[in-house]
């Protein structure tokens, strides 16, 4: 379990992170999302115990996160968001190193996610795509098993192929109970991995909420193409709802929630046309993201 | 303690730079020892004086003793500058290298998120600095030693090349220990760069201007360099005291170096 309490970290300018304060429960996968410069990384360096924080702690698993570091890392992989590695060393070379780092015997759990990310170790580093680092990050974070992850920007870099596959590695990490933290600009990867979702915003946390909740209060929008402009306007006043724009024939209609009783009303009539277009989380995200 | 697959990884990322340094001290020091004439050495002073004045080999330690044996010869014309300035360029490189380099380019992150304390990542970056340094010069020591007892069998004073060569290795500590201190403070390797070459050349210009003029004296408290006093190193005489700052010196800078890592914010 990750706690982070009253987080501070001023850097000036309104950099850095505010009071900050969430926790992240065990066998949770968490998105943590924001505009660049919000703050995500600073948080996620506290974690790491990069950083000693002007004011607050945070801990995993009961270890404060700055002194107690090299027992977190025992059970804690990493993905940062930016991919640096030593100079000259081959995919595999590199992979070794990690594995000595963390004293790991057993390397055919990192076998396995070289085969699953489809990733060539025997290029030097210095000549890799940027996702073919990003999959070399991934398989180095993930390779020792741990409990708890901390990614950055897990697919940044990936095709949508890989991302699917990362995807489904996020699912089998969840379902082994681990405790995920993900970053991400990626509203779609958000929505289908994570439980939970924080958004931060000028270094404090806007809003945090149960993905099922979003989804089930995010809008659709139906275009409904009646008969005669007539029609239209009897279905309006019908349905009481209040997000109604007409256009002669066509009623725009947008919903939250349950559409059960929408569809009921909407058999007694005359119909030529109906389409829907569901309304993304992403339109939520920009909310927060955007407005002051 | 000590990480030790980082230390491997240490070895195989500088060993290309170690040998290259190596070579080029080693050609200098056989270069110079082949130089030496047991009967005819106001010949080659002559020679030398005619390429460049008095003062400017005075400058660079290049002096002559009224009587000139073998490990004078060599104490004059190698432990003066060369072996300051050749294995600088290494200690410097690795030094920055080390620390700076790997948290500048990222790197560093994949060490802290390992299961080693911050403490052992320094102190095994440390210890490769210093002893990879160390090795440099007792190889090269070796090397010397072998050279003269095939070239000039039983000429050289093994007890005072020792000496030079221990001295060397305790100027080193010290230097080190400033270019270690850097790179563990500083987040870009350029400032990094800036302190750990800057304060090293600086020294030597000191100690250059102090060489060349009396009235300059006073500047000898202000470079490191006075610290090895190769002329005393080889009479064996009034060496000791030096010896034990620079020794000291060293092990405080690494120590600082440590422990300022292990509390200071780290943008990896």
């Amino acid at each position: 379990m990750i706690l982070i309490e009253h987080l501070t970290k001023d850097y000036g300018n309104s950099k850095g992170v505010f009071d900050l304060s969430f926790s992240i429960r065990q066998g949770e996968v968490f998105g943590y999302l924001g505009p660049n410069g919000a703050g995500k990384t600073t948080t996620i360096r506290h974690l790491l115990g990069f950083l000693n924080a002007d004011k607050g702690n945070c801990s995993i698993n009961g270890l404060n996160c700055r002194t107690q570091s090299s027992l977190i890392m025992k059970n804690l992989g990493y993905l940062p968001g930016e991919m640096a590695f030593f100079d000259g060393m081959t995919g595999i070379r590199f992979l070794k190193f990690m594995a000595d780092l963390h004293r790991l015997k057993e390397i055919t759990y990192c076998h396995q996610l070289i085969d699953m990310f489809e990733l060539d170790v025997n290029v030097k580093i210095k000549k890799m795509s940027k996702g073919m680092k990003q999959k070399l990050g991934i398989v180095s974070g993930f390779m020792h098993n741990p409990y708890v992850l901390v990614l950055d920007e897990p697919t940044a870099g990936l095709d949508p192929l890989m991302q699917r596959v990362f995807l489904d590695l996020i699912h089998t990490e969840k379902m082994k109970g681990k405790t995920i933290l993900m970053s991400s600009h990626n509203f779609d990867e958000v929505e289908k991995a994570c439980n939970r979702i924080g958004i931060i915003k000028q270094g404090r946390l806007v809003a945090i909420e149960d993905v099922d909740v979003l989804r089930n209060s995010k809008r659709k929008n139906f275009d409904v193409t009646f008969e005669s402009a007539v029609h239209a306007r009897n279905f309006a006043e019908k349905i009481k709802c209040k997000n109604v724009t007409l256009k002669d024939n066509v009623a725009i209609i947008s919903l939250s929630g349950d559409i059960n009783n929408f569809i009921k009303e909407l058999s007694a009539f005359p119909i030529v046309d109906l389409k829907s277009e569901n309304g993304s989380l992403e339109d939520l995200f920009m909310h927060y993201y955007g407005g002051k | 303690m000590i990480n030790w697959s980082l230390f491997k990884v240490d070895i195989r990322q500088n060993f290309t730079i170690f040998l290259i340094i190596l070579g080029v001290l080693i050609m200098y020091l056989l270069v110079i020892i082949n130089m030496y004439s047991p009967t005819d050495m106001q010949g080659f002073e002559q020679i030398l004086k005619m390429k460049m004045s008095a003062d400017v080999l005075k400058a660079f330690g290049f002096v002559l003793p009224e009587e000139m044996s073998l490990t004078k010869f060599i104490s004059s014309y190698f432990y003066g500058l060369l072996i300051y300035m050749f294995p600088l360029i290494y200690t410097v490189v690795v030094a920055n290298r080390v620390l700076a380099g790997l948290v500048g380019d990222g790197s560093m992150a994949f060490l802290l998120t390992s299961p080693s304390k911050r403490t052992t990542i320094a102190f095994t970056q440390g210890l490769f600095l210093l002893t990879s340094t160390w090795l440099l010069i007792i190889i090269l020591m070796f090397s010397g030693m072998a050279f003269c007892s095939a070239a000039f069998p039983d000429m050289l004073d093994i007890n005072a090349f020792l000496r030079l060569n221990i001295g060397a290795c305790l100027l080193f500590t010290i230097i080190t220990g400033i270019g270690f201190l850097a790179s563990a403070i500083f987040n870009e390797t350029k400032h990094s760069l800036m302190v750990g070459i800057g304060l090293p050349v600086l020294f030597l210009l000191l100690n250059m201007l102090v060489n060349v003029s009396d009235k300059l004296n006073v500047l000898r408290y202000f470079t490191i360099l006075t610290l090895y006093d190769a002329e005393a190193i080889v009479k064996g005489i009034g060496y000791g005291t030096d010896f034990i700052i620079m020794g000291i010196g060293g092990i405080i800078l690494y120590a600082i170096a440590i422990i300022a890592f292990n509390k200071r914010d780290l943008p990896v």
